[in-house]
């Protein structure tokens, strides 16, 4: 098996999951990991192989936000599609397509930084490979990540919140 | 010990701590209430953070934003199909009942093949059918195709051959050939609920309408006295500027759409060029280069060659707002799609093509 090919194999999954979660789009998640990997083949070596496929995963996805605001409003039109597909869909679909439409508001409400530190942390990196990828004191990380998830609960609870004060609300 | 602060107990519970520091920090929190109670909270915190995130799988492909469908093209209604389909099908039956007394056709095809012979009458009921859907297309086509100012000036042609058999008349007619074995691609809608169950029905349309083209059109199809009208494309497209797209492509599941239709294919030693029709009229063209972007990159630092976007440049001259958007296998070879399309419009046609054209290559 190629060196390519065993990184594909070993970290292709976490980093779509990673940059799906980040994107909220899968086919632009798998476009990104496909030229991360290929940037990997470019490299004669690389020391801490998991961290330096987020970083330049990671700096992948600043560089497209940055050029294209078009596809920063893919997260109006997520919630749009959710609510049309909940329309027609039972009961516990709706409701997880609900959670989903939250997580995603909640996730996107973080600062960047906290926001990929805590993805990343989801997907089993460490605290020096969060670090490398996010070019961070590995003192700092322990803080970034309480706070990442502190806010993150938070918004949701917020947003589950207001969602039960509007049904309240319609059904008085 | 003092009271951990929140860094260190995330980094506790992330087991980020040496084992002298976690052995220190449990004996703290096991004595000390309030440590036990944030220790406790950041416990809760990580795994509602985690569920939450994790409700961010279940989400859709393609949710690029895509425009509103402003307008639709005259012939893309299907009520106006079917009127000028039946107008097409009188117009042949008409002339197939004039027959020898009318020494002259008149068509409003500018562009026409040679007529072909026919066999036998008794299949001019089925025949009649594919030629109402077949018409569809030449309607369609013939308006674009004409290569005079005014598409709807009309055209003496050759008069039919007349055979007789026992049972009719066999005539041939005048023939329009399609540009592509089956049915142009379909509308576009916005996509909504209402819009996607629309293209679903129109996706049914389609295909059932596929099938009666496909199957008219095939060599072992018995002959018909009334042959299928077909269009003619050959050279004709390259007088007419690019049309611009200016509808809405089919709502999602995007990656499950139709695959655009193959219209050509050419190759060089460095590349293959693949045109698709992905709409009426709207064509895009894929290019792939057969050399690694290693090898591509090396050539063009030794010498100067032509724009990489040379390729993109549609082929119907004159053509402005063309876009491209590019990717690279992971095999190293650069693909570039372009067309008279926004690159979101492109990003979801690009979701359309085979997957070896978007995706890895093993």
């Amino acid at each position: 098996m190629s060196d390519i090919d065993r990184l594909f194999r070993t970290y292709n999954a976490a980093l779509v999951r990673y940059l799906t979660r980040r994107l909220g789009d899968r086919d632009w998640a798998e476009e990104v990991a496909q030229e991360t990997f290929m940037r990997a083949m470019r490299q004669d070596t690389i020391v801490n192989e998991r961290a330096w496929l987020f970083t330049v995963a990671t700096n992948l996805v600043r560089d497209e936000a940055r050029k294209d605001a078009r596809r920063r409003r893919h997260l109006a039109l997520l919630a749009e599609e959710e609510r049309d597909s909940a329309a027609d869909d039972s009961a516990t679909t709706l409701e997880r397509a609900q959670e989903a439409a939250f997580a995603r508001k909640a996730v996107d409400a973080l600062a960047e930084r906290d926001r990929l530190a805590l993805l990343m942390k989801e997907e089993g990196l460490n605290y020096g490979e969060i670090s490398e990828a996010l070019g961070i004191a590995l003192a700092s990380v322990g803080t970034t990540l309480s706070r990442a998830r502190r806010r993150l609960v938070e918004h949701y609870e917020a947003l589950q919140h207001e969602r039960e004060e509007r049904e309240r609300n319609a059904a008085s | 010990m003092q009271h951990p602060d929140e860094g260190t107990i995330q980094a506790w519970l992330d087991g980020e701590l040496t084992s002298d520091e976690m052995l220190a920090l449990e004996q703290h929190v096991a004595d000390c209430a309030e440590c036990s109670g944030n220790v406790a909270e950041a416990r809760g915190l990580m795994a509602a953070a985690s569920n939450i995130v994790r409700s961010l799988d279940s989400v859709p492909r393609g949710v690029i934003p895509v425009p509103a469908q402003k307008q639709r093209s005259w012939f893309a209604s299907a009520q106006l199909r079917a009127a000028a389909a039946v107008v097409v099908v009188a117009g042949a039956s008409l002339l197939v009942a004039r027959g020898m007394q009318e020494p002259e056709w008149r068509t409003e095809t500018a562009t026409v093949a040679a007529p072909e012979p026919v066999a036998q009458a008794d299949r001019a009921a089925s025949a009649t059918d594919a030629l109402a859907q077949s018409a569809n297309s030449a309607v369609a086509s013939s308006a674009r195709q004409s290569e005079k100012p005014n598409p709807s000036r009309r055209v003496a042609v050759t008069p039919p051959s007349v055979a007789s058999s026992g049972s009719g008349v066999a005539l041939s007619a005048p023939q329009v050939v399609p540009a592509a074995p089956t049915v142009s691609p379909p509308p576009f809608s916005a996509p909504s609920v209402a819009q996607r169950n629309r293209s679903e029905n129109q996706r049914e349309e389609r295909a059932a309408a596929a099938k009666t083209v496909e199957s008219a059109s095939q060599t072992n199809v018995p002959a018909s006295p009334i042959p299928l009208p077909t269009a003619a494309v050959s050279g004709v497209r390259k007088s007419e500027p690019a049309k611009r797209f200016t509808g809405a492509l089919t709502a999602g599941p995007y990656f499950s759409g139709p695959p655009p239709v193959v219209l050509r294919r050419d190759s060089t030693a460095a590349m293959i060029r693949t045109t698709y029709m992905v709409s009426q009229g709207i064509e895009v063209t894929l290019v792939e280069n057969t050399v690694s972007s290693f090898e591509e990159s090396a050539a063009a630092d030794r010498a100067p060659s032509e724009p990489r976007d040379s390729w993109a440049i549609s082929p119907l001259s004159g053509a402005t707002n063309i876009n491209s958007i590019s990717w690279i296998l992971l095999n190293d070879r650069r693909v570039t799609l372009s067309g008279p399309l926004t690159v979101a419009e492109l990003e979801l046609v690009k979701a359309r093509l085979p997957a070896s054209k978007r995706e890895r290559v093993p």
